[in-house]
C-alpha cells in the first residue's frame, strides 16, 4: 500500500516542539553552556572546556551528598514499596469505607512540598513540637538539630509520610481491577493468604511497582523542599543531599561553571535511572502484547 | 459416591432497596456418578447456583447437604468441591506442572501421590509437553486447559463444576474435550455439573439435563425426555432447533379439538402436571384458561397430496396448508407454513419435495397438551 507523503504534519507539532524548546531546552542549552565557559559577563567568557567537570567530580563535599543520596533512595524504595503494598492490600475494597479509606490515604500527596518540612520542622521540635517532645517524656533523647543521625531519621520519617500513599495509591487501583474470579479460583484450589499474595496479586502488580519504583526513585534523588525547610541540610553536612548542595554552589557560592557541570551530571544519571526502569518496563508490555498475539 | 441435595434454595444480590433475587426457591438431588448439564439462557441463574454448590456463594434462604451432612455454611476448602470458571484462571508465573500441582499441595498430598495424579492428568488432556511451561506465556486455549485440569487433579472431590468452561476452545476441539470429560467421569463417582447455556453441548454431554430460567428449576430429565416431554412451553421452545411449535386447542369437557378436528380426550384423573407428580384433586380443569398443542417441528408430517386412508383429520397429512419460504439448514430444510393464521415451523430432510401449498398432519402420539403455559399430558 502506498502511503500518502503529507509535511503538514510537522506544522502540527510545532506548537508543542515549541513549548518544549522553551520550557526545556533552551535553559538546559544555557547550562551547557555554563558548564563548558567560565562566563563573567555577557560579553567576557572563556572556554575552559572539561575543566569544570573534572573539579566537580574531584569535590570531595559532592561525594560525600552522593553517597548521602544513594542511602536515603536506597532506604525510601526499601521502606515506602513494602509499605505501600501492606497499607493498599489492607484497605477495605468495598463500599463506603473503601472510598473514605483512599481520600485519607490521598491527602499527605495534596500538601505542598514546604508545608510538609513546615509541618514536620515544627512537629519534630522539642521545645513545642508534639513529636519532639513526646520522645523527649520518653527518655529518648532525641534532637534532630544537633543529632545527625535523629536529623536521617526524622527526614526519611517525613518522606515515608509524604509519598507511601503515592505506593498505595498505585497498587490498590491494580488490586482493584483484579477479577474477583481469580480469589474465587483460589478458595477452590484452597490457597492460603500468602499463597493468594505470592501468586495471584503480586505477580498482578509486578507493572505498577515497577513504575512505583521508577517514580519514587526519581523523587526521592531529586529531594530538595522538604530537607531544606526541616533540617536546611544539616547538623553539618548529615542532610545535604544532591540538589541542595547544587544550590549552594550556584546560589549560594556563585560557583556557576562547576554547578552547571554537576548539573549536567545530575541530569545524566537520572536520564539513565529513568531510561534502565523504562526499559524493563516497556519489555514487559512487549511481552504481554505478544501473549496476546499469540491468543 | 457422593449425594448433593439442595433444599429450597433462594438467593438475593445486594440488600434493601437494590436488591435483587436471582433465585427462587430450588430443589434438586445430584448423584454421584451422574453428569449432569445446568442448562438455561444468560442471567437464569447458573452460575449464582454453582457457586452457592461449591459454596462461593452463601445462599440467602436454604439448605446444602453432601452425604446428608449439612454444608451451607461451610467454605469452598472445606467442601472438597473442584470448580473451573468461564475465563481461564492460571498462576501465571508459576509452571503448567506447578499450576496442577496447586490444589494438591494445598491440600498436603505426598510427592509420589502428586506426581501420579499431575501425569495422569496431564495425558489425558494432552498436556504433557507443556508441563514446565510457565502458565501465563500459554494461549488463551491452553490456559483454559490448564485450569480445566487444576479442577480435575483431585481425583477425590465430591464434585465437579464446570462453569462454561470451555468457553475459550475451539468448537472442534470443545468437542474433543467433551468426550475427554465424560471419560474421565467414568473412572470416578463425584458428581459432575457441567454450566452451558448451548443447548447441543448440554444434550451431548450429561445424562440429565436441568433446564432453568429465571430463577427457576423448570425440568430435570434424560435429554431425549426433555426432548420429547418439555415440562413447560420455556423448555420446549429452549430445547430443540428450531423450537416447539405452539397451537391453541379448545376444551369441552375433557375433549380437546384443533379446528373442529377431535384431538384427545384429557384423562379421567390427571395425576402429573408439568412432570410432576400432583394430588389428583387439586386438579381443576375450569381453572385453566389456555390450552395449547405443543409439537416439534421434527414430528409434523408433510405431503403433496392430502392422505384419505384414515378418517382422523390429524393422524396423516390432512391440513391444507400455504408454504411462506424454506431455509436450509445443513441436510434439513425448514418450511414455514401458515395453518390457521399462526405460523408453523416443519423440519424436513432435504430430499422432501415441497409445492406452494401443501398437506400436514400431527401424529397424536407426538403431540403434548399444555394447560397455561404447563405440560398436562
Amino acid at each position: 500500500m502506498n502511503k500518502t507523503k503529507n509535511q503538514k504534519a510537522w506544522l502540527l507539532v510545532l506548537p508543542v516542539f515549541a513549548l518544549v524548546a522553551f520550557s526545556a531546552i533552551i535553559p538546559l542549552m544555557t547550562v551547557v553552556n555554563y558548564s563548558v565557559q567560565d562566563i563573567f559577563g555577557i560579553d567576557d567568557r572563556v572556554f575552559v572546556g572539561k575543566e569544570w567537570y573534572q573539579e566537580i567530580l574531584r569535590d570531595e563535599v559532592l561525594h560525600g551528598a552522593f553517597k548521602r543520596q544513594l542511602i536515603f533512595s536506597a532506604l525510601v524504595l526499601l521502606i515506602e514499596i513494602p509499605l505501600g503494598i501492606a497499607v493498599a492490600l489492607s484497605l477495605p475494597r468495598r463500599g463506603f469505607g473503601s472510598s473514605l479509606a483512599i481520600t485519607l490515604v490521598a491527602i499527605p500527596l495534596l500538601v505542598p512540598w514546604n508545608v510538609v518540612g513546615t509541618v514536620w520542622q515544627v512537629f519534630a521540635r522539642t521545645d513545642i513540637g508534639l513529636g519532639g517532645s513526646l520522645l523527649l517524656s520518653f527518655g529518648i533523647d532525641y534532637n534532630y538539630t544537633s543529632n545527625p543521625f535523629d536529623a536521617w531519621i526524622t527526614v526519611l520519617i517525613m518522606d515515608i509520610w509524604h509519598w507511601t500513599s503515592l505506593v498505595v495509591l498505585l497498587c490498590f487501583a491494580r488490586l482493584q481491577s483484579i477479577p474477583n474470579v481469580y480469589y474465587q479460583a483460589a478458595r477452590i484450589d484452597g490457597a492460603s493468604l500468602w499463597s493468594i499474595f505470592r501468586f495471584i496479586q503480586l505477580p498482578k502488580m509486578k507493572e505498577v511497582l515497577l513504575l512505583a519504583v521508577l517514580l519514587r526513585f526519581i523523587d526521592s534523588f531529586l529531594i530538595y523542599t522538604e530537607p531544606f525547610v526541616l533540617t536546611g541540610g544539616g547538623p553539618g553536612n548529615a542532610t545535604t543531599f544532591l540538589s541542595q548542595y547544587l544550590t549552594q554552589l550556584a546560589v549560594g557560592q556563585f560557583d556557576l561553571g562547576p554547578a552547571a557541570a554537576f548539573s549536567i551530571i545530575y541530569f545524566l544519571i537520572i536520564l539513565l535511572f529513568s531510561w534502565l526502569f523504562f526499559t524493563a518496563l516497556t519489555s514487559q508490555q512487549e511481552e504481554k502484547l505478544e501473549k496476546t498475539r499469540e491468543n | 459416591m457422593a449425594t448433593i441435595r439442595l433444599g429450597q434454595i433462594r438467593h438475593a444480590y445486594g440488600s434493601g432497596r437494590t436488591t435483587e433475587e436471582v433465585l427462587f426457591g430450588i430443589d434438586q438431588v445430584f448423584e454421584g456418578g451422574q453428569a449432569y448439564a445446568l442448562l438455561g439462557p444468560s442471567g437464569c441463574g447458573k452460575t449464582t447456583l454453582l457457586n452457592i454448590l461449591s459454596g462461593l456463594l452463601r445462599p440467602t434462604a436454604g439448605v446444602v447437604t453432601i452425604d446428608d451432612k449439612d454444608v451451607t455454611l461451610l467454605p469452598p476448602e472445606q467442601r472438597n468441591i473442584a470448580q473451573v470458571f468461564q475465563f481461564p484462571i492460571v498462576y501465571e508465573n508459576m509452571s503448567v506442572y506447578n499450576n496442577l500441582a496447586f490444589p494438591l499441595r494445598a491440600r498436603k498430598y505426598s510427592h509420589a501421590a502428586m506426581k501420579q495424579a499431575i501425569d495422569r492428568i496431564a495425558e489425558v488432556l494432552d498436556l504433557t509437553d507443556l508441563l514446565s511451561y510457565k502458565a501465563g506465556k500459554l494461549s488463551a486455549q491452553y490456559k483454559q486447559i490448564v485450569s480445566l485440569g487444576r479442577g480435575l487433579v483431585r481425583a477425590d472431590v465430591n464434585a465437579i463444576l464446570l462453569d462454561e468452561a470451555l468457553t475459550a476452545v475451539d468448537p472442534y476441539e470443545k468437542w474433543l474435550f467433551r468426550r475427554k470429560l465424560k471419560q474421565i467421569h467414568k473412572q470416578y463417582p463425584h458428581v459432575m455439573i457441567y454450566v452451558t447455556h448451548d443447548q447441543s453441548e448440554a444434550l451431548t454431554f450429561a445424562d440429565k439435563v436441568i433446564v432453568m430460567n429465571e430463577g427457576l428449576v423448570l425440568q430435570t430429565d434424560a435429554p431425549e425426555l426433555l426432548f420429547e416431554k418439555p415440562a413447560t412451553k420455556f423448555v420446549g421452545y429452549f430445547i430443540g432447533s428450531p423450537g416447539m411449535n405452539f397451537l391453541p386447542v379448545r376444551r369441552e369437557g375433557v375433549k380437546l379439538s384443533l379446528m373442529n378436528n377431535h384431538l384427545c380426550s384429557l384423562p379421567a384423573k390427571i395425576s402429573k402436571v408439568g412432570g410432576q407428580a400432583q394430588a389428583a384433586s387439586r386438579i381443576d380443569l375450569k381453572h385453566i384458561k389456555n390450552w395449547e398443542l405443543g409439537i416439534r417441528p421434527e414430528y409434523i408430517t408433510l405431503d403433496l397430496k392430502p392422505n384419505k386412508t384414515t378418517r382422523n383429520a390429524l393422524r396423516s397429512a390432512n391440513f391444507k396448508v400455504k408454504v411462506m419460504n424454506v431455509t436450509q439448514l445443513g441436510s434439513t430444510n425448514i418450511v414455514k407454513v401458515i395453518f390457521a393464521g399462526h405460523e408453523l415451523l416443519i423440519k424436513v430432510t432435504e430430499a422432501t419435495r415441497l409445492a406452494e401449498t401443501v398437506y400436514i398432519g400431527f401424529p397424536p402420539d407426538k403431540i403434548c397438551i399444555y394447560g397455561d403455559g404447563v405440560l398436562i399430558a
